[in-house]
């Protein structure tokens, strides 16, 4: 089965793949615990943003990583989150300094204790 | 493998997006060349709701404060600063508030533009607050000033009628009703006289009808006296709510205090209540520590708070059991190590009984007949303004009196 950026049972399907795994993927996945603090960060990501995938971890993406998403559009659609979350928005990164436009999709939900980030270069 | 400058260049790039303003490089035409991560998380939002594109600067700014780019636009020299944290407001969605924020523009070179800027809401929020505290305390020092000149000219109005009372008071003693008293005694011992001079009867007679003109001048007398009683009482009454509304504006309006002496206090109040302790034939003793620290405080009110205690100790006499004895004793002393100023000041006066005591430093509590109960509460407000304490304490009735006051120094 070929998963892409927009498949609707992505947040299920990543909640099955091993960390490691999630390099192979040809879009950027960042998976965190609630608190936004890395636990996954695959290559795809680690590329873009020129970040070394070992370094990020245990990091808090919205402060420390990414502090463009620390806003009520990105960070905050995680906080007190009372059913699931899914929502695909277009945004502007700062890779490098670099605006780069970039389709994000929010996953979580009330149940698991990861929340996900998707990004996907925009054409 | 990553050469020593692009491991630098990459921690520098990594240090400015993590830079806590958001910071952009851009052309002339506005166009981003480089921007940071807070850049974003402010200007994204505003892109969204704006519908202007993030590419270029200047178009975003000029949707929301088109005298930015004016700004930029004059400026002809090729660099230099362009505004210093100039202050733009923007609503982002359905906000009823719009948020502020702070912009600083420098021209680098002929093309290249840096463009600083923060999200200042928070702070325009204090600042508003802050304006509205100004105003509110600017209105209430209006008001405050108005009040002290009303309660002054009122007080002014106050103290001429009370003193017009005093006189209708004074006036009111009739003493010529003791020499008609003297006049009918003279006319009943003389009545044979009066008799032959007048005729039959007619003594008797003259020598009654001067007794019912007596008797109904008396009684009228009476009434104009109880009158001019009622009146000088309620003139006190208006003139003690005075004094209280007086120190509790004069205390919100004038917060600094002077350096005063508690001994000159007590000399003072003794000076002008002491004419009351040789009529009454009471006997007064004083043990005054000299030189003893000064305290800050307002000599006025002090001295007003010594009088009131005297005058409660003088007046403590009129219902007591008489005595020959009559004793006041006033004292200061200072507590070094505590840093502490005593005064006392004891009579051994009709004195009250534990449940009045308890209540006697509330408005309205008295235990004088003529008493409108503000004095010692007046007197408890004054020495707490200070810092200070005051008790009374009695034996029980017939057993005196004891008030003690202490002063921080």
């Amino acid at each position: 089965m070929l998963i892409t950026f927009y498949v609707p049972e992505l947040f299920q399907l990543l909640e099955d793949f091993d960390n490691h795994d999630f390099d192979n993927f040809n879009f950027g996945i960042i998976k965190m615990n609630k608190q936004g603090d890395i636990q996954a960060y695959n290559k795809y990501e680690a590329d873009l943003a020129a970040n070394d995938q070992q370094q990020v971890l245990s990091k808090n993406f919205f402060t420390q990583i990414a502090p463009c998403t620390n806003n009520f559009l990105v960070a905050e659609k995680y906080s007190n989150l009372t059913e699931e979350l899914d929502e695909t928005l277009d945004y502007i990164f700062t890779y490098r300094m670099r605006p780069t436009a970039v389709t994000l999709r929010l996953l979580s939900n009330s149940i698991s204790t990861n929340q996900y980030l998707i990004v996907r270069l925009k054409s | 493998m990553s050469s020593h400058y692009e491991i630098e260049y990459s921690e520098l790039l990594d240090f400015l997006n993590q830079c806590p303003i958001g910071l952009i490089k851009a052309n002339a035409k506005g166009e981003i060349e480089l921007m940071n991560g807070i850049g974003s998380q402010i200007l994204f939002p505003l892109s969204i709701y704006s519908g202007v594109s993030l590419a270029n600067i200047k178009d975003l700014l000029k949707y929301f404060d088109a005298s930015i780019v004016e700004m930029v636009d004059s400026f002809k020299a090729f660099y230099g600063n362009i505004c210093d944290e100039y202050r733009f407001q923007a609503a982002i969605g359905h906000s009823a508030h719009a948020n502020s924020f702070s912009i600083t523009i420098n021209r680098i070179s002929e093309n290249t533009y840096q463009y600083t800027f923060r999200d200042v809401s928070a702070l325009v929020e204090k600042e508003n607050e802050l304006k509205h505290l100004i105003e509110a305390s600017a209105m209430q020092a209006g008001k405050l000033e108005i009040s002290t000149g009303l309660l002054h000219d009122i007080g002014n109005a106050v103290t001429a009628f009370g003193t017009e009372v005093v006189n209708l008071k004074n006036a009111l003693e009739w003493r010529e009703l003791n020499d008609l008293t003297k006049l009918i005694k003279m006319f009943e011992s003389n009545l044979n006289s009066l008799d032959l001079a007048l005729g039959q009867g007619k003594g008797s007679d003259l020598s009654k009808f001067l007794e019912a003109v007596n008797k109904s001048l008396t009684k009228k007398n009476q009434r104009l006296q109880e009158g001019a009683e009622r009146l000088y009482e309620n003139t006190s009454h208006i003139q003690d709510v005075l004094n209280i509304q007086r120190q509790y504006v004069e205390g919100k309006a004038k917060a600094v205090r002077e350096s005063l002496s508690l001994q000159t206090v007590i000399e003072d109040a003794l000076a002008i209540q002491g004419g009351s302790f040789a009529k009454r034939n009471i006997k007064l003793e004083k043990r005054i520590s000299r030189n003893t620290p000064p305290i800050k405080g307002d000599k006025t009110h002090l001295i007003q708070v010594v009088i009131n205690i005297l005058k409660n100790s003088i007046e403590a006499f009129d219902g007591a059991v008489s005595r020959e004895d009559k004793l006041i004793e006033i004292s200061l002393r200072q507590d070094e190590a505590k840093r502490l100023l005593f005064v006392e000041i004891a009579d051994n006066g009709v004195g009250f009984s534990q449940e009045i005591g308890r209540g006697l430093f509330q408005k309205g509590q008295t235990t004088k007949q003529a008493g409108t109960g503000f004095g010692l509460y007046n007197c408890e407000q004054i020495v707490s303004s200070h810092h200070g304490e005051i008790s009374i304490i009695s034996e029980g009735l017939n057993k005196g009196a004891r008030v003690m006051m202490k002063f921080p120094f």
